[in-house]
């Protein structure tokens, strides 16, 4: 077994997140703000994203949720003074996070939770990421799935690190081939076929 | 219902070749970390409209048992496991494989792991009839009983803080009343967007909390990528069989760890990773010298095994018997089910009695087929640790996409899907357990017409929940859950086994 392992860019994977700007503490306080506020938003304006009529049955359908947004509203809260006076306690002077193998950590969490440190990764990639997979989904309906999945699988392999011109532009064509199949033949899906142009284009195909 | 009839379905052709396929997939998913069972077999969903639900549940059985098996296998070898429950096994499976015994770490794994399987569906086969009697007699207030004992346990068995475990409960309850409100029709929760008047289905956001959040995790970590290399690989050997020694030193062990593993795995909500952690912590507790686990005892890597498989089975008990899933796998299970016309209950045995036995069967057989394939394709498995993130997470977010048109042909399951994706990568982030968010999605419509309609009976009166003997015991059972993980924190303040203050072991 090789005692270091590498991710794909060259990161040690047995290395914990990088100590960030804006303390994990701090972090944990915002959510818990945003939380609070959001439960509070909807415990407010409950009567509005509830429609229907009221007084017809001994319990109204704002009942249960008005009960569970009562329940998040205060545990919010216990979050968010838990959050503060963690906050607020001197952290012990250490250095940086070794991840713990998943192991150990899966047995000792809450040794982790002593340290202040955000966990910080890369949102670029993250946002890159979650806008490849939006950009699918939205082109889906709007292309077709042929042309969307393959512009997809392409772009995201690129973006995740591939760079074999070969499994760029031919693993999408496999992949796209194997779905067709599986749900156009077995299974009889009617996958989305787009509009104008596209509509012609996707029956081709299925 | 009979278990043999089970076996014999199992046993048709078409039937042997869906669970064989269910154990490969499953032992693929399982094996590669961040893949999970439950992402298999909510991507298998789309295939039961073919195969037909006992068909497809066989072939879903496949998979959640093998997965239960091959998480741990990673775990043993590199300590990374494929999923929670095999960080306990990785405990004293790692330690083994340091000392140059991967061989024996594996191959008790997978026996262990049939053990536990075949002794937890022969517990099933006993405890789902007595179970039936009393479901009979359940009402709504039973139901929501039994909801909030589901929603405490995940929340308090789970590990992490406590307060967010039950955060995420109610955050998945909430998501639940999202669309038509199941007792009086009306719209809830839609902020104009009609389609959302279908409400979230629990499969779409499975496959968002799973499979999307776990790619998202590994986009921003860039920890994709195992970096295994055949030569690791190499350690195993190609057929890894259990020594006769090791099977009659750990023979009782697998057979205490599969009761405790069985009877958590009933419970709702507590589900197999407890059920691992719990049978391991018995076995060291009852050992006479604790020194040795953690250095690679093989009874540490038996235990949780046999645990983790038999609460599989468990798991079966509330699902089958009541309609309610105790987890993310076997809510998925309910869907298939649902989809196909049946609703898992008393009904089911009544006006489907082949379809709970072919369950039995199957999970009696997936054992098998496990312990046969597992043992002579591990080496072939664990090759799967080699293939690029590139690769895998492209056909995991493509299938992932597709899947879920697939199942209902409605667009906007895409967009609870990435939402929830979103939703589980931030719920990761800050440790909030996303078991108990699925969980509280899946079991919100259970909880809230139980209540409801307990509460409409009896015209506001609570007392409903707490004078019932079912609903008192429960409820009972409940209140000393959640109250345990605060009980631990102030024992171990007491101890002086730590410096924290009880508020901080419970954020």
């Amino acid at each position: 077994m090789s005692e270091q392992r590498t991710g794909r860019d060259g990161t040690d994977l047995d290395a914990g997140p990088p100590p960030g700007r804006f303390g994990r503490k701090k972090q944990e306080i915002v959510v818990a703000a945003v939380m609070l506020l959001g439960f509070l938003y909807l415990r407010i304006r409950l009567v509005e994203h509830v429609r229907g009529r009221r007084g017809a049955a001994y319990l109204d359908p704002d009942f249960w949720p008005g009960l569970l947004l009562n329940a998040g509203i205060v545990l919010a809260l216990v979050y968010l003074v838990l959050a503060v006076i963690r906050a607020r306690r001197p952290d012990p002077d250490l250095p940086a996070v070794p991840r713990k193998p998943v192991a150990d950590a899966a047995l000792a969490e809450e040794e982790d939770h002593h340290h202040d440190v955000a966990l910080s990764g890369n949102p670029v990639a993250l946002a890159l990421g979650f806008l490849l997979l939006f950009g699918y989904i939205w082109g889906m309906t709007r292309i077709g799935f042929v042309p969307s999945t393959l512009l997809f699988s392409a772009g995201f392999l690129a973006f995740v690190g591939e760079r074999r011109w070969y499994v760029i532009t031919g693993f999408p064509v496999v992949l796209l081939g194997l779905m067709l199949y599986v749900f156009t033949r077995l299974l009889v899906v009617p996958l989305p076929r787009g509009r104008g142009f596209f509509v012609e284009l996707s029956t081709y195909f299925y | 219902m009979d278990f043999l009839t089970g076996i014999g379905s199992v046993l048709e052709p078409m039937h042997l070749l869906l669970l064989v396929g269910g154990v490969i997939i499953g032992l693929i998913f399982g094996t590669i970390p961040g893949l999970s069972g439950i992402t298999a077999v909510a991507l298998l969903v789309p295939f039961s409209y073919v195969l037909g639900a006992e068909a497809a549940i066989i072939m879903m059985i496949g998979v959640y048992v093998a997965t239960s098996t091959a998480g741990s296998l990673a775990g043993s070898l590199f300590n990374m496991p494929g999923d929670v429950m095999g960080a306990a096994t990785a405990r004293d499976g790692y330690p083994l494989t340091l000392q140059g015994q991967a061989g024996r770490a594996i191959s008790m794994d997978i026996t262990a792991s049939a053990v536990g399987g075949l002794i937890g569906t022969l517990l099933l086969v006993m405890i789902a009839p007595q179970f039936l009697r009393i479901a009979l007699r359940f009402g709504p207030p039973e139901f929501f009983a039994l909801a909030i004992l589901g929603m405490t346990s995940v929340a308090s068995l789970a590990m992490g803080s406590l307060v967010k475990a039950l955060l995420a409960g109610t955050f998945g309850l909430l998501m639940a009343t999202v669309g038509l409100d199941p007792v009086s029709g009306a719209v809830r929760f839609v902020f104009g967007v009609q389609p959302l008047q279908g409400g979230i289905d629990f499969i779409p956001a499975i496959i968002g909390f799973f499979a999307v959040a776990e790619i998202f995790h590994a986009l921003y970590y860039g920890t994709g990528s195992g970096g295994y290399t055949k030569e690791d690989i190499k350690k195993v050997p190609r057929f890894a069989l259990p020594s006769l020694a090791d099977l009659k030193w750990t023979w009782k062990t697998m057979i205490r760890a599969s009761l405790i593993g069985n009877f958590i795995g009933m419970l709702p909500g507590a589900g197999s990773t407890v059920a691992a952690f719990l049978g391991y912590g018995t076995e060291v507790q009852i050992s006479k010298d604790k020194s040795k686990f953690g250095k690679g005892e093989i009874r540490g890597v038996v235990a949780p095994e046999s645990a983790n498989n038999a609460a599989a089975a468990g798991s079966m008990v509330p699902l089958l018997t009541l309609g309610i899933p105790g987890g993310a796998v076997t809510a998925i299970m309910l869907g298939v089910f649902i989809l196909n016309g049946l609703r898992p209950g008393p009904l089911l045995f009544r006006d489907a009695p082949e379809i709970a036995s072919s369950v039995f069967g199957a999970l009696f057989m997936a054992s098998v087929v496990v312990l046969i394939t597992g043992l002579l394709l591990v080496r072939v498995l664990l090759r799967l640790l080699t293939i690029p993130f590139e690769i895998f997470s492209t056909m995991v977010l493509v299938f992932a996409v597709i899947g879920t048109f697939a199942i209902f042909n409605r667009p906007i399951d895409l967009w609870i899907m990435l939402v929830c994706g979103v939703l589980g990568f931030f719920a990761k982030q800050y440790e909030f357990p996303v078991s108990a968010l699925v969980l509280g999605l899946v079991l919100g419509d259970i909880a809230e017409i139980g209540l409801v309609n307990g509460l409409n009976v009896t015209r506001g009166s609570w007392s409903v929940f707490f004078t019932r003997p079912f609903t008192t015991g429960t409820m009972g059972i409940a209140f000393v859950l959640l109250l345990l993980p605060v009980f631990f924190a102030i024992r171990r303040k007491r101890n002086a086994e730590t410096d924290e203050p009880v508020s901080e072991q419970l954020i």
